[in-house]
């Protein structure tokens, strides 16, 4: 088959991007069988995602507002409520 | 209803999913003051449905969303087919030219690795603009693939096709810089 192994690196790009059909997930699994590079770049693309995945979960829980920052931020909010009245 | 408060009490979180995105701190600070004075502006429209901390991400996504289509229109107008993925695959019998090697490390490591990172981005730096453009949102801002269709104005098969040349990009750059294919 003319760019096969095209045609599933393609598929296991898009696995983590929306639910395969039947038929799609059929097709790659067939192709394992007979492919050790399709399937290793299968695994190394999900864990490639699955790193990433984490360490955005990891930063989620670190930055805070610097203070210089929030006291302009105020500066602004203050200034708004005065020109308002 | 008072935007000092907000800022008080949601100021980190608006914060910290700001810095998520843009991984830039002024940047960050910047939606945040637009968040709020937009907020504060449009009070009346707050139902009192949601909370005022999901009411208020809300606004930010928009500005988020808002900021990057600025940033896109300010590039040059970028070839949606740039970067060929047959070029990776033998013509003839459609296997793949070099064999993907194996990856070492379990993603609990790599993602604490900070030299991995490092080649990661550098790898993706040298990916054809809008490949590099659609992958950082993707992977590095965690945005949905909704999201990103809507701000680059782009249709999830056009997105698709984009991530995989990233993908394939991406895997012989790290095979060779990092895994020691």
């Amino acid at each position: 088959m003319k760019h096969a192994c095209e045609k599933i690196s393609h598929l296991a790009s898009e696995k983590l991007e929306r639910k395969l059909s039947l038929r799609e997930l059929f097709m790659m699994q067939i192709h394992f069988l007979m492919c050790h590079a399709c399937r290793q770049y299968s695994r190394n693309m999900l864990k490639l995602h699955q790193t990433l995945q984490l360490r955005l979960k990891a930063k989620d829980n670190e930055a805070l507002l610097p203070d210089e920052k929030r006291e302009k931020i105020k500066c602004v909010i203050q200034a708004l409520h005065m020109n308002r009245g | 209803m008072n935007p000092e408060k907000w800022l008080e009490e949601h100021g980190d979180i608006l914060y910290r999913f700001a810095m998520q995105r843009s991984q830039d701190s002024e940047v960050a600070a910047d939606l945040v003051q637009e968040t709020l004075l937009s907020a504060w502006k449009s009070k009346d429209s707050f139902a009192g449905s949601s909370t005022v901390r999901t009411w208020l991400i809300g606004i930010l996504k928009h500005k988020w969303i808002d900021y990057l289509r600025k940033e896109i229109r300010q590039r040059e107008h970028i070839e949606l087919a740039d970067g060929d993925p047959t070029a990776w695959f033998d013509a003839h019998n459609g296997k793949w030219k070099e064999e993907p090697s194996q990856w070492h490390g379990d993603p609990e490591t790599l993602c604490q690795n900070e030299q991995f990172i490092q080649i990661l981005k550098t790898c993706a730096e040298h990916l054809p603009a809008k490949q590099k453009l659609v992958f950082d949102m993707r992977e590095f801002q965690g945005l949905d693939s909704d999201e990103i269709c809507k701000v680059c104005e782009i249709t999830p098969t056009n997105l698709h096709v984009l991530l995989h040349r990233a993908r394939l990009g991406l895997r012989h750059c790290l095979d060779k810089h990092w895994f020691g294919g």
